[in-house]
Order: structure tokens, then sequence, then C-alpha cells
């Protein structure tokens, strides 16, 4: 659906070149949730406006549906901008114009008839969930009820994908839930492809099926979201998630202890692990820090634990656990 | 106070009206065009050109920084091209439009900055074309602070305008100097204040109202119904010399009888009804004239309407000559001219035009010779020769009947002969039916050749006006200038 390859993007600020990005080459699938992550400044934003050309950039290709947007003229780029739906932070909605006019924006400027727009804006209004609020002028909705109608706005040409740039980042914790829920639903029942970006881990965990994490204008890791949570490759990674989760190594005194962080994924933790550990090695368990987090739709757990007991049994234990699935990272000997 | 006051203002509050409306909308027009031609020509917009904006942007200041007064002044010639006069309300219009228009543009393209880059963002996201993008979303979205720019402009027309009635360009400001200021009447002024606050008020509140409202069909509802009232007023002003009335303007005294008789003769031969307004001054019935609230006047004589045309760029004309008023020489210690001596001392009236009058007719007399370039203004310094050595005596008008004991021969105007215990006829020199000083009817330049006129005139000449005027002025105290 999307494909970026080899795109550069760099500004002169104070006459100091910027790389906003270096070399992006991303591949989304159609009807996939995809989610760039990345702390502010680390470029996604440029990234997601190359996606329409509203940034272009210094080198590259951006190939939407088949087509390199970069070789296209204004025309024909408008044209393509027709079919790539965008919501934003700040709802960016007209004053101006009511909940239904804001939705039937789009659809003037592509010149659909009246009749057309009614019944458009109608349904597009059923599936926000906004129906009661027709008449209403953006100044008199909540920051959710804004992003609906930002949604149902940039559904409204019947794009095959949306951009959403930090579409929650504004929100409160239920609005977020609730936006995060129409959007999953959106790419299931319309099956459209979605890329966001966002800073917040919390979002890509709940709807997104692949994540990118971009720092200082490179992707520098990409994999399943359940994956990037279990399995963290970089240092990046590992600190974003860290943040993310508050999980953080105890600063306790655990002499003659082994300390050890353990991942359960999926099935994994329903497992009673610990509990079998205690039996069978006669070892003693000091739980640390525990935390169970539902990344889509699979579990994800984690554990900091000491462990305390004979060395053998402790080595014995330690070897029990890497014959499971469970992942064990040893913090502290 | 002068019984056209009421319609005075009326007529000079239309006239305001017509002015700014039609300046606001020629600006609105243009300063919105160049206002967004601004936006779109800055950095990262649709027509991003750096140059045409800086080049539009200092015509726009240039415009912007010449003070008002010397604007309206300097493009006369524009202003003459445009609307073929530089008097009255369309010719204010153009220097008012050509002041406002850079004005609102600078409001126009800072209203369109306002607009959130987000916004602005968002329309390209969703592929609009530039001119979808300017009615779409840069004009509903800064409609608020356009008509909040919109009062702004309006209301500093407003103030314009008035500063415009000083070179004749009509309205409640020329009533409020011609009226207040120059003749030092307070009420007038105060009462032209009065309406301006209230329309600016009006105005404010209109426009608060509407910038609220975010609603433009109020604003273009409002503005049509202006208009209509304000071409309406127009028309009127065009039409009320159209029909069969005709309003006279006279000053007051024995001209309010022999109009009475003209009246009575222009109903009952010509079926033309003359309206008849009284003055009690010089100033006023040109003035009035100028400004169309009357359509004629007979008061004056062709020295004194032409040095105020000159004076105050009217374009009155006079179409006919009624009466004489001669001015003579009286003596009570001489009969005729071949009596006075050498040396004699003759009184003269001491204010310029009626001094330039009495040399005037001493030269006719061939008394004495006058420098020709000095005409009706000559003074006394203007005596080019003076052979037999007359000596000059300059006193007030109403001082000369007293000198007669005193001064061989004494310069009397119409209205002091009788003072004296003269009749004409017993002036030693008089002027004749020839004389500059013939009283004219008067009427705008262009009304020239109406037929209705013709009328007139002949209404001025008919026996019966003859009759009465020479009743009120025996023995050759009203002379026929005309044949």
């Amino acid at each position: 659906m999307i494909e970026l390859r080899q795109l550069n993007k760099s500004y002169s600020v104070h006459n100091r070149e910027f790389h906003a990005l270096k070399n992006i080459n991303l591949h989304i699938e159609r009807g996939e949730i995809y989610g760039v992550l990345g702390k502010s400044g680390a470029g996604k934003s440029t990234l997601l406006r190359s996606v329409n050309l509203l940034e272009r950039p210094n080198s590259g290709q951006v190939w939407v549906n088949g087509v390199d947007l970069t070789t296209l003229s204004l025309a024909q780029l408008r044209e393509h901008r027709h079919k790539i739906g965008v919501i934003f932070q700040h709802y960016n909605l007209l004053d101006s114009r009511s909940v239904f006019g804001n939705i039937a924006l789009p659809l003037e400027i592509t010149g659909r008839p009246e009749p057309e727009i009614q019944r458009k804006v109608t349904e597009l209004l059923e599936l926000v969930g906004l129906s009661d609020k027709r008449h209403h002028f953006p100044a008199q909705l909540s920051g959710g009820q804004k992003q609906r109608v930002g949604i149902a706005r940039a559904l409204a040409t019947d794009p095959h994908l949306l951009l959403c740039d930090e579409a929650t980042s504004s929100l409160d914790s239920e609005s977020t839930t609730a936006v995060l829920h129409l959007l999953k639903k959106i790419n299931r029942e319309l099956s459209l492809t979605v890329l966001l970006i966002t800073h917040e881990l919390d979002v890509v965990k709940k709807i997104c099926d692949r994540v990118g994490i971009i720092d200082h204008g490179q992707l520098v890791e990409e994999n399943a979201t359940v994956t990037i949570f279990s399995n963290p490759q970089t240092k990046v990674t590992q600190q974003l998630i860290q943040q993310a989760l508050h999980f953080y190594v105890p600063d306790q005194n655990d002499k003659d202890s082994l300390v050890l962080k353990l991942t359960f994924i999926g099935k994994d933790s329903d497992e009673p692990i610990i509990s079998s550990l205690v039996k069978k090695f006669n070892v003693n368990f000091n739980l640390r820090q525990a935390l169970i987090e539902k990344v889509q739709d699979t579990t994800v757990g984690f554990t900091i634990c000491a462990l305390t007991g004979e060395a053998s049994a402790l080595e014995q234990a330690l070897a029990y656990i890497r014959s499971t699935s469970i992942k064990a990272e040893i913090l502290h000997v | 106070m002068y019984k056209l006051e009421l319609a005075l203002l009326l007529k000079a509050t239309w006239e305001t009206i017509y002015i700014v409306y039609v300046a606001s909308l020629i600006s609105v027009i243009f300063g919105s065009l160049i206002g967004t031609l601004l936006f779109l020509t800055r950095e990262k917009q649709a027509f991003e050109n750096r140059w045409l904006h800086h080049g539009l942007g200092l015509l726009v200041n240039v415009t912007r920084s010449i003070p008002f007064i010397i604007l309206m002044i300097s493009i006369i010639p524009l202003t003459r091209l445009l609307v073929g006069t530089t008097i009255g309300s369309n010719a204010a219009i153009v220097p008012l439009a050509l002041a406002a228009i850079p004005f609102y543009a600078r409001i126009c393209e800072n209203a369109f900055a306002e607009i959130p880059a987000g916004l602005i963002e968002t329309a390209h996201s969703l592929g609009v074309t530039t001119p979808q993008f300017i009615f779409k979303i840069l004009i509903p979205e800064s409609l608020p602070a356009l008509i909040r720019g919109l009062t702004l402009t309006v209301i500093a027309l407003i103030g314009y305008s008035a500063m415009a009635g000083t070179v004749g360009g009509g309205g409640l400001g020329e009533l409020a100097i011609n009226y207040g200021y120059q003749r030092f009447d307070a009420i007038v002024t105060l009462e032209t204040v009065l309406v301006l606050i209230f329309i600016v008020q009006l105005v404010q509140f209109a426009g608060d109202f509407l910038a609220k409202r975010r609603k433009l069909k109020p604003l273009v509802v409002t503005g049509l119904i202006l208009g209509l009232l304000s071409l309406g007023s127009q028309i009127d002003a065009h039409f009320s010399s159209q029909n069969d009335e005709l309003k006279i303007g006279i000053t007051a005294g024995w001209s309010e009888e022999v109009m009475k008789t003209a009246q009575k003769i222009a109903a009952e031969q010509y079926q033309l009804k003359l309206k008849i307004i009284t003055f009690n001054d010089y100033v006023q019935p040109n003035t009035a004239l100028a400004n169309g609230n009357i359509d004629g006047n007979i008061f004056q004589h062709l020295p004194y309407l032409e040095a105020q045309n000159k004076a105050r760029g009217y374009r009155l004309a006079p179409i006919a000559k009624t009466f004489v008023y001669p001015m003579g020489f009286y003596s009570r210690k001489i009969s005729r001219l071949a009596e006075l001596k050498a040396g004699a001392l003759i009184a003269l009236p001491n204010d310029p035009s009626n001094e330039g009058r009495s040399l005037l007719l001493l030269q006719k007399a061939g008394l004495i010779s006058l420098q020709p370039k000095a005409g009706t203004l000559a003074t006394l310094k203007d005596i080019t020769e003076n052979p037999q050595h007359f000596q000059f005596k300059l006193l007030d008008a109403a001082q000369l009947p007293r000198v007669l004991n005193d001064a061989d021969l004494v310069a009397l105007t119409n209205d002091y002969i009788g003072a004296a215990g003269f009749k004409t006829n017993q002036a030693v020199v008089r002027e004749g039916a020839d004389s500059l000083y013939a009283n004219i009817i008067v009427v705008r330049e262009k009304d020239k050749d109406n037929p209705l006129f013709k009328k007139l005139v002949a209404v001025m000449h008919s026996k019966a006006v003859v009759a009465k005027t020479e009743s009120l002025f025996p023995q050759g105290g009203a002379i026929q200038a005309w044949h």
C-alpha cells in the first residue's frame, strides 16, 4: 500500500543543515495498522507528511497504491490526496462550519452532488456516533467528539489510506480509548490501511499490527507490535518501552540473590511458573515488580524477581526457565 | 436659523451614506483582491512569490503613508478622468476608495494570516484547488476578522468623508465646514457631529453583531438595503430638477415680494411651480445651489459669482440678466457733472467690491483712468490718470449718506439712495442697462439648457414681474438689463 524508498529530507535552520529524515525505507501492507513511534523531534511528523507530500522529500520515492507521488503534477497530486485521509492532533476543524459542514467539505471539494453529500455525511455521522451533533459547531464539542468529526471528514471521500498525526495526543484517556477503538473498527470494517505516528506507546500497544521506531530521522527498528514489546532490540526502543511502562529495576540490596526479569507472552502467562520453581528447586522467591500488558489481543507479562537459595539450585532453576518459552534476562547476580 | 436646515442636514447625511457606501464597496472589492494576492504570494502559500509579495506590499505601504488630504489633492486628475468632475459626491468617492483599498488589503492579509497553519495544511491534504481554498477555507474562516476589519474601514471612511468636504466632496463634512466652521455656526457643527457619532455607533454595533454571528447574509442584506437607499438618494438628487418644480434661492427683503409675483405668473402662464427659498446672507444661496439643494438663485451679479466660483470651485453659470440696481454718484452741491470743479472731494465705499464698482463708474464717466488689469477689484492705487486732481475718500457704505454736505460727489448703492433722500433719477452719474453689475439668474452649469429655466427666464422678464420690480424701485431704481 505504502512504500517509502530512500527518503531523505533536510532543512536549513539558521544556516545549519538539519536532517529530518535519513534514508527511510518503509513498507506498509494493505489493511495494516502501522505505528511509527518516536520521541518528539525524531522525525515522525515529517515522515507522515511525506506520505501525501505535504512535505516534499529532497530525494526518494513515495509509492502509494502503486503510484510514485513524487512524479505527479500538482493537479494529479490533488486527485491522489482525495484518496488519502488525514486526521490531526488538533483536529483542524473549520470553526465556520457545523459538524455536517466539516464532514461535507471534502465531498464539496471533489464536487459530489448535494443528495450524495447528504447521504454520505449522514452515514458517516452514524459511523462515528455523532448523529445527534449534526448541527453543532466545533466550539460546542469536546476533544473526543471533535476528533471523531475529524475521522468522519477523513473518511468522507472513501480513502484507501488513513494518516493519523498524533491523533489522540490531545485527548484524555477515555476519549483516547474511544477514538482508538473507532480506528480499529474502521480498519476492520472498511479494510482501510492506517499509518499513525505517536509518541505514546499505549496507542501502539492497543491497535498497531506493526511498529517502526524512529530516532534522529532514522528508522532504527521495525517489528510486530508484540515482538517490539517483549523483545526490543535497540537501546532506543528499550528505553521507550521502559519509560512508558514505568518498569524499572528496583534499587534494592539483593546481595547473594539472582535477580531476573521474566517476560511472558500469550499463553506463557497462564502457566504457574513461579510456584513450580519454588516447589521443584527449593529456591526462595521475592517479587520485586510485576506488570501485565495487553498488546493488541496478546497478553504480555513482565516480572522482576529475586531468587535466593543454593547456587546449584539457582542454576537449575534458571535452566528450567530457559527451557520454557519464557524469556529470562539476568539483571544481577 | 434658516428654513433649509433640516433638509440640508438630511441631504448631507444621505450624501455621506452614499459616499461611504460606494467607497466601502469599491475598497472591499479591490482590497480583498489585493489582500488575497498578498497572502497567497507569501512564503509557503499557493502562489509563493517574493518579488510580487514585496512589490505589492511596498505599493500598499506607500499609498497608506500619504496623508489623506494630500492624496485627495494629488489625484485630482485621476478623479476628473474617472468621474468627470472633482466636485461633489462622486468625486469624493475616488480618493476615499483609493485610500481605503490598501487599508482593507492589509486587513484581509492579516485576517488570512491569523488562520492556523494546521488548517491550511488540512485544506491542502484534502486536495483543494486555489479557488476552493479561497472561497471554502480562507474567507469563511476569517469572516469575523474580515467583518471587524470592514467595520474599521467604514468608520475610517466616514471620518475621511468629512475631510473630503473641504474640497466640495459633499456630505456632512461639507455641511459642517461651510455652515459650521466658516460661518461660526456652532449649532450646525454640533448637529453634524451628532449625526456622525450616531452613524459611527450604528456601524460599530452592526459590525460587532455580524462578526459575532459569523453570518454573511445579514451583511449582504444590509449592504443591499443601504445600496438601494443611497442609490435612491442619488436618483432623487438627479431627478429633483426634472419635475416641473424649481427651487429658487433669494435673499430676504424686497426680492421676496418680486418672487411672489413671479410665482403667480409661473403657475398661471407657464405651468411652472416655483418654490422660493429665502436666505439671510450672500454665501449660502450659492453653496445650496452647488449642493443641489436648490435649483437656481437670483440675488447676485456676475463679478460676485465669478469670485465665488473661483474661491469655492463651484460650477455655477448665469443664464440671464434681470435688473440693474444702479450705483450712482449723488450730490447736494452740483446737479450736473460739468459743474464738478477740479480738486473736488469724492466719497467712495470702502469694501473692495463696491470700491471697484464705483471707480469703474467714474472711469466710464470719463473722470479718471484705471489700470485695465485691475478689473472689478480696482482700488485707488489703480488710478492711472486723474487730470482734474480729484481727492478721494473711502468710507463705510452706511456712512456715505452722512457726508453729502461735506463731499462734492458721493457714491451710493441702491440700498442707501432712499435713506439719503434722493431718487435714482436725481443721480449726477449712474450705471445703465449695460452695467456689469446687473443681477443674474444662476444655475448649475450642467442645468444651463434645461427648458424649465427658459420658462423661469421668461417669467422673470414678464410684464408683471417688471411692473412689480419697478413699483418697488421707482424712477429708474431698477433698469431692465436684458434688452
